[in-house]
């Protein structure tokens, strides 16, 4: 019972960093219209961001921080101006959006796979400090990657709610054409969105990065689990994303109870097809009159 | 002046082929001393590092090699870019050049490769776990590995049981049943036998449900970006017992924390930090010519192309009876001491079992 319950923690502290990874993929799919696959680009540049500036220009974890977080957000902007306006401006579909978005992916998983080589990197190999409870473990790092993370998509959550501007992001995920017909400047709410999911991204990206180091193959494993979240809570609803995230990271991390480690992403996936095939709209998804679609 | 044009144009035309006949004579002759050793190496994909390390050894080994030999030999390398579809592309691009022996590095391609090179008749030197069906391998045959460190646990370390982590794949589930067994014949349990995969984000629960059963002991096989994770997060979710890995640890000993308790490891007397003064002059040259350190692998990979070498140096030198030298290979004198190709035609070199010591430093504790 006690694995059980440890297995439960680990699921839960984990599903934190996926609800934000989440909030990155769903924030620029609902409102852009995006198959963000560039997102797996983001969360493995800034790891490696993180890892450079700590190890190339001797900078301390605290101060290489915030301006890994100000790189990645940049990276974000630039994904937005130098690939997904032009395509936006062109007209061009979805599809083709979709793919150019997988190669700025895969050129990013390259270059970094050239420059860092393909072997793990550790921002730190120092072992962390843990704090037991009735023999249930947590680590000190895992106690922050929960805050961190739980604080920051919270407070998305409450600014999407509250924030007269945030809920233009929201709303244009709804209606996207009336954005330019009210007068809004379209093109900076598509790059502030860009720059939001950047951010949402960058967050777990150094957390994960300081949990189990750096490796240039795994963004896409990442990006696939976020979406699974996505479609799992439901796509209109954004605290759905979080329940999604952590309800998706705690069946992996429970999966280990029952099975092996070669399990966990069968059930991922598994996930996805029952919630595709049975709740299109997703477990707490609104549906839609038909109008509306 | 007409009458001089015919003879001339005559003239050049059996200059330009007389020329060209004599220059392809020339070469014919000075390549009949030469033999051409083929390598199917991962210069781009998934381990480049490998790749281009490899290259660069083998090369300097041949360097020396034709510096005091009459006959002459080439290295050929082409890309295998570490996936079965291109090692097979590379090794039929070398065979087209007529190459004797083919040199693969890693156990993807060797298995791609294998049948084709029986089929063939071209035997390749694979530096791999999976046994060739026609040639011989660098690496001691797994069982022999295993047994050198599971002989440790169950003779030195006189463990009363442990359990078994390993990530998926056919070698390392070859070792974990390989250690499994030799120890359940002590009678020792294995309380647990875990998989992991790659994926980092499931590692810390497996590692506690390994934790659950306290086991004395935990061996862990794999490779892979998960396999320093898996090392650390055992020691950070509490694991104070003995932790037993294969040779794969030196790729990763810079992302390995290391702690008061102990983690051995089997391996062959080559470090970056040997005090022996062959390994630390071959360790230096390399640090120096190529400005990083060589791996174990590339030590290894070094003495293969010697032990290729040393078939070809025969004044009677043919293509035919080359692997049958490689395979009659005996105490052949490496940096590393006496290396022969066994019976299961792996190679057998001196194995150590080595401690990582907690300043991060290494130790031979059983030679």
């Amino acid at each position: 019972m006690t694995l059980l319950l440890q297995l439960f923690i680990n699921g839960l502290v984990q599903g934190m960093p996926l609800a934000c990874l989440a909030v990155g993929f769903g924030l620029v799919y609902r409102s852009l219209k995006i198959f963000h696959l560039a997102m797996g680009a983001e969360f493995i540049l800034t790891g490696y961001i993180l890892y450079a500036l700590m190890n190339w220009f001797n900078m301390g974890l605290m101060s290489a921080i915030p301006l890994t977080i100000i790189l990645a957000v940049a990276f974000g902007a630039a994904i937005e101006k130098g690939v997904y306006l032009p395509f936006f401006n062109q007209k061009s579909s979805a599809g083709v959006t979709m793919i150019a978005s997988l190669g700025v992916m895969i050129i990013v998983e390259n270059v970094i796979a050239l420059i860092f080589g393909n072997n793990v990197k550790s921002i730190s190999t120092d072992l962390e400090p843990i704090y037991l409870w009735h023999g249930l473990k947590i680590t000190r790092i895992q106690l922050i990657q929960f805050l961190i993370c739980g604080i920051c998509f919270g407070g998305l959550g409450y600014l999407i709610h509250r924030s007269k501007w945030f809920k233009v992001i929201w709303a244009m995920g709804d209606q996207p054409k009336l954005v330019p017909v009210m007068g809004l400047p379209l093109n900076t709410i598509r790059l502030v969105i860009m720059c939001l999911a950047a951010f949402m991204v960058a967050v777990p990206s150094v957390l994960i990065g300081y949990d189990v180091g750096l490796e240039p193959h795994t963004g896409m494993s990442y990006l696939l689990t976020a979406s699974v979240a996505v479609f799992f809570g439901g796509l209109d609803r954004y605290w759905a994303w979080g329940i999604g995230a952590i309800c998706v990271a705690i069946l992996q991390s429970v999966v280990v109870w029952l099975f092996s480690g070669e399990w966990i992403s069968f059930v991922t996936f598994a996930i996805l097809v029952f919630v595709l095939l049975f709740k299109p709209n997703g477990l707490f998804g609104v549906r839609k009159r038909m109008e509306e679609e | 002046m007409k009458k001089l044009i015919w003879p001339f144009v005559i003239l050049v035309v059996i200059g330009v082929f007389g020329g060209r006949a004599w220059y392809l004579h020339k070469q014919a002759e000075s390549e009949t001393n030469v033999v051409k050793i083929g390598a199917v190496l991962p210069m781009t994909g998934n381990v480049p590092d490998d790749g281009d390390m490899t290259n660069k050894v083998m090369r300097e080994a041949l360097e020396e090699f034709n510096k005091t030999s009459d006959v002459k030999v080439k290295l050929i390398t082409e890309d295998g870019k570490f996936t079965a579809k291109d090692s097979i592309s590379a090794f039929r691009k070398l065979q087209s050049q007529d190459v004797d022996i083919i040199f693969v590095y890693g156990d993807v391609p060797t298995i791609a490769i294998s049948p084709i090179s029986q089929e063939q008749n071209l035997p390749i030197y694979a530096c791999a776990c999976k046994t060739v069906k026609l040639g011989v391998n660098t690496f001691p045959d797994t069982k022999y590995l295993i047994d050198y460190i599971s002989d440790f646990a169950i003779n030195d370390l006189k463990v009363s049981n442990a359990a078994i982590f390993h990530v998926k794949g056919p070698e390392p589930e070859l070792m974990a049943d390989h250690f499994e067994k030799r120890l359940t014949e002590k009678n020792i349990p294995i309380l647990k036998k875990q998989v992991y995969t790659d994926n980092s984000s499931g590692i810390r629960s497996l590692v506690n449900k390994v934790l659950q059963e306290n086991p004395e002991v935990i061996a862990v096989f794999g490779w892979g970006p998960t396999y320093p994770i898996v090392l650390n997060k055992l020691r950070e979710q509490g694991f104070k017992g003995v932790i037993l890995t294969d040779w794969n640890v030196t790729s990763y000993r810079n992302e390995i924390q290391p702690t008061e308790y102990p983690l051995y490891w089997t391996d062959t007397r080559f470090d970056i930090d040997s005090n022996n003064p062959e390994i630390k002059s071959f360790v230096n040259f390399f640090k120096q010519k190529y400005n990083k350190m060589p791996s174990s692998f590339a030590m290894i990979n070094y003495i293969s192309a010697g032990i290729i070498a040393n078939a070809i140096k025969s004044p009677n030198y043919s293509v035919n009876d080359v692997y049958e030298r490689i395979l009659h290979t005996k105490d052949f004198p490496s940096i590393l001491g006496p290396v022969s190709i066994g019976e299961d035609r792996h190679m057998r070199l001196p194995l150590v079992i080595k401690q990582l010591q907690p300043d991060g430093t290494t130790t031979v504790i059983k030679e």
